[in-house]
């Protein structure tokens, strides 16, 4: 059994960047399909076998959709395979993604991003953003079951009868409730120093060991070797 | 002295009058002094010229000054406070900043730039001093709010400073919470920290204040040192508008009346919760009458508010049967009979005006004659306030709003989570007022509350939902 | 009292509590705009002016970050993490910078009117907006490599497509464009009443 491969959380970001700028450029089927397997190869060694296995269903499909346009009349056929190609060509970004998302700890995000000199004007607005999703999440929650109880619940007949009226039953309460959570949750990290200009240091001790180095390597080869199979093939880079 | 204020006024941008008129208080290294008074008075307010949140994070106008160990506030920036002050405030689930306690604990720390093995240092000696091994390396979303709270209180005692200021940090708070905040303000005392704490609830300060102080129109109104408080009456107490320095006790009973009219609504053996998981509560077996006012208590999380959810048909039950008028309504079906009051009145308003939010609220009733407006707005004593916008209302104002509401609606059964939390005690008696005033109207009312003083006034009997069972 | 009363709080530069307001407000807009798009990709036709239709309930939110933090740096600020976020969800770098881009233009549009005029503040976001659709949907449509991907997969006239692509191009990406940049008017204008009925009203702006 091989162990769960962990990689630095800088590494996955610098290796994320790559891998967006390899599918753009690696837009056929051969070469596009041979970087998404590399990237489903890592997932695996990450851990996300199920996901992996789900990705690749899609992509499967996909692929098969984009041949069988050759069957239809030419007008749909130029808009839907454009569509599909865009899909199957994110496919491998977004499968690095959800990768990302399931192995990354939000501490560990911003601690990277503060150690890679990123301004605290950008690290703390993204911070937020990352700590305000399962809340909001909550208070939209709440603010339906609100809207329930006063008989405003999201129906067809509601939507068609009292549009404006849903939509202030909903952007009011969840204004105010952002508001007032915006300015205690600041008062509170004022208190605590979070507007020291001073370096701030981190508890979360990151580190870059070689087999991170080894993994960006790799995949930087990769890089160079596919784009050199696309000259070879296509005659441009 | 540690904390010197010294003729300070102040007013919020935009406020139509001063929130602190000319106000002075000495507190001296090591003391304990608890700010009380009516909402508005002023109590939160100098809480804030103590961590320099005024005159650095409100806008507003001030003069006069705040000495902090002799240093005025306007010089220094909060930042260079953090490790001298720390405050604690009353909304557990708006304070934290990252998403895992452990992070939250560090985080003054980290802005402060302390070296790597100090900040280890400091976080087991948090955890240790402060006994919560089972709260490390923990989702803080799913920490309960007394937890939360704990978490918050343990982020600034890793900082070491030694002043706290705490305001209003009871308010969201169940007993059981409340007594865990009280062990751990008794720990920063016994350490010799100076406290300073704004609060409504007295009860749990009694034996760590040193001095009550009482605000009034942003003034000092009066002061008592903890005993001389402590020797007031209870009638003297509520006379100055406060709430009791003695715990209320609940001595209510738990047995079902026997009439014969039919129950505005009955439960019999139901079991509730979400689906995926245990029933949160089971077994349960109770009824209310019309004209009924009961309470609902139980520590929390153990099913309060799931079980208002599960009567008005905003959850399904696991098991069970809810019936209304005796006969039994699917989840789906009972919206329309019960309606619930929820413990934010923010969710719940979204009109622009609370003449409008209340003609809303008539609007799919049978009964849509807008007179019945006019009588609730009287009765809310909210008639001068007709055409304000509910969200610029004060909290007691918005909470008796979302009453209105309610009142208006033809739900038979009402359904009030955490009414009074937060409430001086004069918008307490006020809703009680209220909340009796509808129960002679007929309708059968819960109230889930730990707020035992208001249990105490206006409920006949209480129904107590424990872990998997009910009386 | 013999001292005078002095402004205190206010400040210039952007804080920590600027940042706060600014990422909870981004999370507003990321998930109005999300939802929109999910909701135009019930057709093809309706997915094309998924931005245009994310524009009009987004005025809102964008304008309400501009009325809680009219200070420089702010619209910036809001586009670089929007765009950030997109990146970590596997949208892709060409939203980011489509984003980035047009915050960028947005931003020097607020400044000229000190972060407080309505119009400035309107084309901004429009601009904004429509930068986003292009970050969004030029992708789709870009030429290098859906050659290759038509020549090895399809076997249809290699020539016939691009000439077929480079009209749809042309015509698709305006006509997206100038949609979405109207839609940012129309939701901008919506903002303002609502500002009007609500948010001046309940003092929260």
């Amino acid at each position: 059994m091989v162990s769960l491969l962990t990689i630095d959380t800088r590494i996955k970001l610098l290796l994320f960047l790559l891998i967006n700028f390899m599918v753009f450029g690696l837009k056929d089927f051969v070469l596009g399909s041979v970087c998404f397997s590399f990237i489903c190869i890592l997932s695996c060694l990450m851990g996300q076998k199920k996901i992996v296995l789900k990705y690749i269903i899609f992509y499967v499909v996909i692929a098969a959709i984009q041949q069988f346009c050759a069957f239809l009349p030419q007008a749909i056929e130029t808009i839907l395979s454009i569509f599909t190609l865009f899909i199957r060509v994110m496919i491998p970004v977004v499968l690095f993604a959800s990768t990302f998302i399931a192995t990354t700890k939000v501490s560990e995000l911003i601690a990277a991003m503060y150690s890679l000199k990123i301004p605290r004007s950008i690290t703390i607005t993204f911070a937020m953003v990352l700590r305000f999703f399962p809340t909001f999440s909550e208070e939209i929650h709440n603010i339906y079951d609100a809207m329930k109880l006063r008989g405003i619940a999201l129906s067809w007949k509601n939507v068609f009868t009292r549009p404006m009226l849903i939509l202030e039953a909903i952007a009011i309460p969840i204004v105010m409730r952002s508001a007032s959570i915006a300015e205690e949750l600041s008062a509170s990290a004022v208190t605590r120093g979070i507007d020291n200009p001073a370096q701030r240091t981190s508890f979360i001790q990151l580190k870059v060991h070689a087999k991170d180095w080894m993994v960006l390597f790799f995949f930087l080869v990769a890089f160079v070797v596919l784009f050199f199979c696309k000259y070879q093939i296509y005659g441009r880079i | 002295m540690m904390i010197d204020i010294d003729h300070v006024s102040f007013q919020y941008s935009g406020a139509e009058r001063e929130n602190l008129q000319d106000f002075n208080l000495q507190i001296e290294k090591g003391e304990c002094v608890v700010l009380t008074g009516e909402s508005g008075c002023g109590k939160t307010c100098v809480t804030r010229l103590i961590n320099t949140l005024i005159p650095h994070f409100y806008e507003g106008e001030m003069s006069g000054m705040v000495l902090i160990d002799g240093v005025d506030t306007r010089t220094i920036q909060p930042h260079d406070l953090s490790d001298k002050t720390g405050s604690v405030f009353q909304n557990p689930r708006s304070q934290f900043f990252s998403l895992d306690t452990d992070s939250e604990i560090v985080f003054g720390m980290e802005n402060k730039g302390m070296p790597y093995q100090v900040m280890l240092d400091r976080y087991q000696q948090t955890i240790r001093e402060l006994h919560i091994e089972k709260l490390k390396d923990r989702n803080l979303f799913d920490l309960s709010g007394g937890q939360k709270q704990t978490i918050a209180f343990a982020s600034v005692y890793a900082l070491n400073p030694d002043i706290f200021v705490l305001d209003e940090p009871s308010s969201n708070l169940d007993p059981e919470a409340i007594q865990e905040l009280r062990r751990l303000l008794l720990l920063i005392k016994a350490q010799g920290k100076t406290i300073i704490v704004s609060e409504h609830r007295l009860y749990f300060l009694n034996g760590i204040a040193d001095r009550i102080v009482l605000m009034e129109h942003g003034k000092l109104k009066q002061s008592w040192s903890a005993s001389d408080f402590a020797l007031l009456s209870t009638e003297q107490v509520k006379a100055l508008g406060l709430r009791s320095y003695t715990p209320t006790r609940l001595e209510l009973p738990e047995t079902t009346p026997s009439r014969n009219d039919t129950p505005a609504v009955e439960v019999r053996d139901l079991a509730i919760g979400y689906e995926k998981g245990e029933p949160v509560a089971q077994h349960l077996n109770f009824c209310v009458y019309p004209g009924e006012i009961v309470g609902v208590v139980g520590k929390n999380g153990c099913g309060k508010s799931t079980l208002a959810r599960t009567l008005c048909g905003l959850q399904k039950e696991l098991h069970g049967e809810v019936l209304y008028k005796n006969s039994t309504v699917p989840s789906k079906r009972r919206i329309k009979k019960a309606y619930l009051v929820m413990q934010d009145p923010d969710y719940q308003l979204f009109t622009d005006s609370v003449y409008q939010e209340l003609l809303l609220a008539l609007s799919d009733q049978k009964d849509k004659d807008e007179k019945r407006i006019d009588d609730i707005l009287d009765e809310l004593n909210l008639t001068l306030y007709k055409e304000r916008h509910p969200m610029s209302l004060s909290g007691g104002q918005k909470q008796r709003t979302a009453i209105g509401v309610a009142a208006l609606r033809d739900a038979e059964v009402l359904i009030f989570d955490e009414p009074t939390s937060g409430l001086d005690y004069k918008n307490m008696e006020s809703v009680a007022g209220i909340l009796s005033a509808l129960s002679k109207r007929g309708k059968a009312i819960l109230v889930i509350s730990h707020d035992n003083e208001l249990l105490m006034k206006i409920c006949s009997r209480v129904i107590r939902v424990t872990e998997r069972t009910s009386s | 009292m013999s001292e005078q009363a002095k402004p205190v709080g206010a400040s210039d530069k952007m804080k920590a509590k600027d940042f706060i307001t600014l990422g909870i407000f981004t999370v507003l807009f990321f998930a109005v705009v999300m939802v929109c798009i999910f909701a135009s990709a019930a057709t093809v036709v309706t997915f094309a002016f998924g931005s245009a239709i994310a524009a009009i309930p987004g005025g809102i939110i964008y304008m309400l970050m501009r009325a809680k933090v009219p200070k420089a740096g702010s619209v910036l600020l809001s586009g670089v993490v929007i765009g950030l976020i997109e990146f970590l969800i596997g949208a892709g770098w060409a939203v980011a910078v489509g984003f980035i881009a047009g915050a960028v233009i947005a931003e020097l549009l607020a400044r000229a009117g000190h972060y407080k005029s309505f119009w400035l503040n309107t084309i901004g976001y429009s601009v904004y907006m429509t930068f986003f659709a292009l970050g969004t949907y030029l992708p789709m449509v870009i030429m290098t490599g859906y050659v290759d991907d038509m020549s090895t997969s399809n076997g249809v006239s290699a020539e016939y497509l691009t000439e077929l692509h480079s009209f749809m191009n042309g015509t698709m990406v305006v006509i997206i464009a100038v949609v979405t940049f109207v839609a940012g008017i129309i939701g901008a204008l919506i903002a303002k009443g609502v500002f009007k009925k609500h948010f001046q009203k309940a003092g929260i702006v």
